[in-house]
């Protein structure tokens, strides 16, 4: 992948399993948030393809692969309509499908990542942790086969970096497969298995 | 998992309302700024226009609207004349105030002055409605009994005579039937012996006066009118230029009328500022499946409903302070008003959302923005 002259990840290739969470891991720059960007449809690769079920996939085809729940998004900054309740943040993935917002489908999200009785709360109101948890409860909801999560502890103590480790798996417990990037060792311990950056590259 | 089509309009209104109401304050921001930007911009105009109608009517009273046809004297017809029938039927066409002919029929003297020459001129009562400038003044002389004549005010003040006396004319007698006080269209008429109602079939002059509306077509299409009796010179009784207003072009040209666009580009500005404070809600959106169409659908709505209740608010509120006399909105100028705000408000609703369409499409980055 090349951002003007520079090329920031060169002749990658690896395959995740159904069901399986992988560990990217990495210095900073090394193009971790770069190669989730590019396996999760975000960005066109300059050279190379990206095979979902043995299928060629591009960003052309994303929103389709989000609307049949293919695949779903944690970030590391935790975005949330801090205005609308936990409740419709959680809905909009739904609505955005499609779906009608069932109560106790939006109850059991967020019941998997540890906010029970959060439905009515303004999202403005939560703490970063907390806000994460929606972010997660948000990205499960809809049940993808694949979740992406970028540093989705990043910017989170250890306790609380805890919790949403916890929720995010939690969260593919319908039998997901997670892609996560992170320097949090405790995040790779959790995960089956791990990839460096550096390691990926040897492998070519 | 049962999905259905994905984010119908009905939906994306629902969204736009719940997130309008959610984040109140800004929504009430941005429809003060709407109703404020188009009280304005009504109240400018409004105003202008009101002013507008004014000149009008100093330039109807002018005699601008009025009109005189005669036969074109270079054309060689041997008549020279314009029909009166043809003149005065004009009257009862939509459009004209009046019209009627005037002939001057030479020189007479009064019994009581028999060495001064006074011109005489024949007129239908019409023609002295348009002199006069005042609406039903035909109906008046027209309802008269017997031989009556009506004297320019100069010559009804040199000879001491007043409405009601008798005045003996080439050994004929007629009584004063009306002292012409206005005459500013026609200032000849000073001292002239008017005979009213004695015009004669092929008359010199057709004096024709238009609704102001009316007038540019009428202008036009009035010489084609006498066009089967030979040439006709239609001549303007006052030029914009010598009476020093012109409504028409005032009208076309004021800077108000074009408030609405000021007013909606504010409110434009507004929305795109707050628009400005939402990528990363336009991001998050995005990640969970809208498309950037359905997203400015979305935000369109939300810009039409703060255009719609910030017109609203704003007729309102001029409305209101009209029938408190705070301002003088004259109700016949409610369709133009209703234009501005209806141009407005398209401006808000098209061009509101339109930044909407530039946002990243890198929505890991956009989501970072704040």
């Amino acid at each position: 992948m090349k951002f003007g002259n520079t090329t920031v990840l060169d002749q990658v290739s690896f395959a995740l399993s159904d069901g399986e969470s992988v560990a990217v891991t990495g210095p900073s720059g090394s193009g971790k948030s770069t190669l989730l960007s590019i396996v999760g449809l975000l960005l066109q690769p300059t050279a190379g393809v990206v095979k979902f079920d043995g299928r060629q996939v591009t960003p052309k085809q994303r929103r389709s692969r989000i609307l049949d729940g293919s695949i779903s998004w944690v970030f590391q900054t935790t975005n949330c309509i801090g205005s609308r309740s936990v409740f419709d943040n959680v809905a909009l993935a739904l609505r955005a499908s499609g779906v009608r917002p069932q109560a106790e489908l939006i109850e059991s999200a967020l019941a998997a990542v540890g906010l029970r009785g959060f439905e009515n709360r303004m999202a403005r109101t939560l703490s970063g942790g907390e806000l994460q948890r929606v972010c997660i409860a948000r990205a499960a909801v809809t049940r993808p086969r694949l979740l992406f999560a970028d540093e989705p502890t990043g910017q989170l103590d250890r306790s609380t970096s805890e919790a949403v480790l916890e929720a995010l798996h939690q969260a593919r417990s319908s039998g997901a497969s997670m892609l996560i990037a992170t320097h949090d060792q405790m995040v790779v311990e959790s995960c089956d298995r791990s990839l460096g950056i550096e390691e990926i590259t040897r492998r070519l | 998992m049962n999905r259905s089509r994905t984010w119908r309009v009905l939906d994306l209104g629902r969204e736009a309302t719940k997130n309008m109401a959610a984040s109140w304050l800004r929504t009430l921001l941005l429809l003060a700024i709407s109703a404020g930007a188009g009280a304005y911009a009504l109240v400018a105009d409004g105003n202008a226009l009101r002013d507008l109608a004014e000149a009008q009517q100093r330039f109807a009273r002018a005699g601008g609207y009025v009109v005189t046809i005669q036969a074109d004297q270079s054309s060689g017809f041997a008549t020279a004349s314009v029909e009166r029938g043809k003149c005065l039927a004009l009257g009862s066409i939509d459009g004209v105030v009046s019209a009627g002919t005037s002939t001057t029929t030479g020189v007479t003297r009064l019994a009581r002055a028999p060495s001064v020459p006074i011109q005489s001129v024949e007129v239908d009562p019409e023609t002295l409605a348009i002199w006069s400038g005042r609406y039903g003044l035909n109906q008046t002389i027209a309802s008269e009994p017997g031989a009556v004549v009506a004297l320019g005010p100069g010559l009804a003040s040199d000879f001491g005579m007043i409405e009601g006396d008798e005045v003996s004319i080439t050994e004929q007698r007629f009584r004063v039937a009306h002292v012409l006080q206005e005459i500013s269209r026609n200032p000849r008429a000073e001292r002239w012996i008017v005979f009213v109602g004695r015009a004669s079939d092929d008359a010199q002059q057709c004096w024709i006066e238009f609704e102001p509306q009316a007038f540019p077509a009428g202008e036009s299409l009035v010489r084609g009118w006498f066009a089967s009796a030979g040439p006709v010179t239609v001549t303007r009784l006052a030029e914009p230029a010598v009476l020093g207003i012109d409504p028409a072009k005032q009208l076309a040209g004021r800077p108000e009328g074009r408030a609405w666009m000021a007013a909606g580009l504010v409110v434009t500005g507004s929305l795109w500022l707050t628009i400005w404070f939402r990528r990363s809600e336009m991001a998050l959106y995005q990640t969970v499946g809208t498309s950037k169409s359905q997203l400015l659908i979305m935000y369109q709505l939300e810009a039409g409903l703060v255009a719609l209740v910030g017109a609203l608010g704003a007729a309102t509120w001029v409305f209101a302070t009209s029938l408190a006399g705070v301002n003088q909105i004259d109700s016949q100028i409610g369709p133009i008003l209703l234009w501005q705000l209806t141009a407005g408000a398209a401006t808000v609703a098209l061009l509101g959302p339109l930044p909407v369409l530039l946002s990243r499409d890198r929505l890991a980055e956009q989501l970072k923005d704040r």
